[in-house]
């Protein structure tokens, strides 16, 4: 499986990736974009199976990239992890065409969870 | 905002992201002369509520803390790499106490400071909770400040 990570802290990409391959996701593939515009350049170049994507970074943040690759008609499967994590984020998130939503700081146990849901 | 967020509330917010991402305990504990230099990051909420959310701490504990997030040595870091991770610590202490605000409410991108002599200053805002921590022998100071509504005190 490949993922793109998405998040302008390069500290996060990185703890992410840790934790996917603490969730059992070792043999995978990670890529990484600092932010939604180069997260789409990179997703019109070579589609990954899973998005990962935090909210607010500079430049497009998560619901804009999400938005952006919807209105392309890109159905590929997107997830928030994110701090932005309110009822009324979720719900905008899931309208948005979004997954899922987890919450920062999260687990090994969460990402399994929320990924297992996705086709 | 004041009466919402408490220093229960904060301190819950804290241990967890500290405990979970870093490993690292953390405990509240008394105010202290912050040792210099030091690193604050802060984030502005915004909506419904109108605040601030700082935290602070030594310079060497942010730095061990960056070693932690990027898997590496306090030596090996290469530069930005403190100001990355304390920024996205305090983004994520920002979100965990933003979640306690009622209403829709936006969180900024963090700025992080890094200095000796430095004061910060949030314009028309003040600190209403200075929740002190002590981890692995250095302080921790989150700060949850409030911008007054427009019009209060007229």
């Amino acid at each position: 499986m490949e993922f793109l990570i998405v998040d302008d802290s390069k500290a996060m990409r990185m703890i992410v990736t840790r934790i996917l391959r603490q969730a059992g996701f070792e043999g995978s593939t990670f890529r990484e974009a600092g932010d939604g515009a180069e997260a789409l350049a990179a997703i019109r170049a070579s589609c990954p199976d899973v998005v990962l994507s935090d909210w607010n970074m500079p430049e497009m943040d998560g619901i804009q990239l999400l938005r952006a690759l919807r209105a392309e008609e890109v159905g590929v499967p997107f997830g928030f992890i994110t701090s932005e994590s309110t009822p009324e984020m979720r719900d905008t998130a899931l309208a948005a065409g979004a997954s899922f939503l987890v919450a920062k700081p999260f687990t090994a146990g969460a990402i399994q969870e929320a990924l297992a849901g996705v086709g | 905002m004041v009466a919402i967020v408490n220093s229960e509330d904060v301190e819950h917010v804290v241990a967890q992201i500290w405990g979970s991402i870093l490993g690292l305990q953390v405990a509240r504990a008394r105010s202290v002369d912050m040792p210099r230099p030091s690193v604050t990051g802060i984030v502005h909420i915004s909506g419904e509520s109108d605040g601030s959310v700082s935290l602070e701490c030594p310079k060497r504990l942010a730095e061990r803390a960056a070693a932690l997030m990027f898997g590496t040595e306090v030596d090996e870091l290469a530069p930005g790499e403190v100001e990355d991770a304390l920024g996205e610590l305090t983004n994520m202490a920002g979100g965990g106490i933003k979640s306690f605000l009622p209403g829709r409410n936006q969180l900024s991108l963090p700025t992080v400071v890094e200095g000796i002599g430095y004061h910060l200053n949030v314009p028309g805002a003040v600190p209403v909770r200075n929740v002190w921590f002590a981890c692995a022998g250095a302080p921790i100071v989150v700060r949850v400040y409030e911008r007054a509504a427009v019009g209060a005190g007229a």
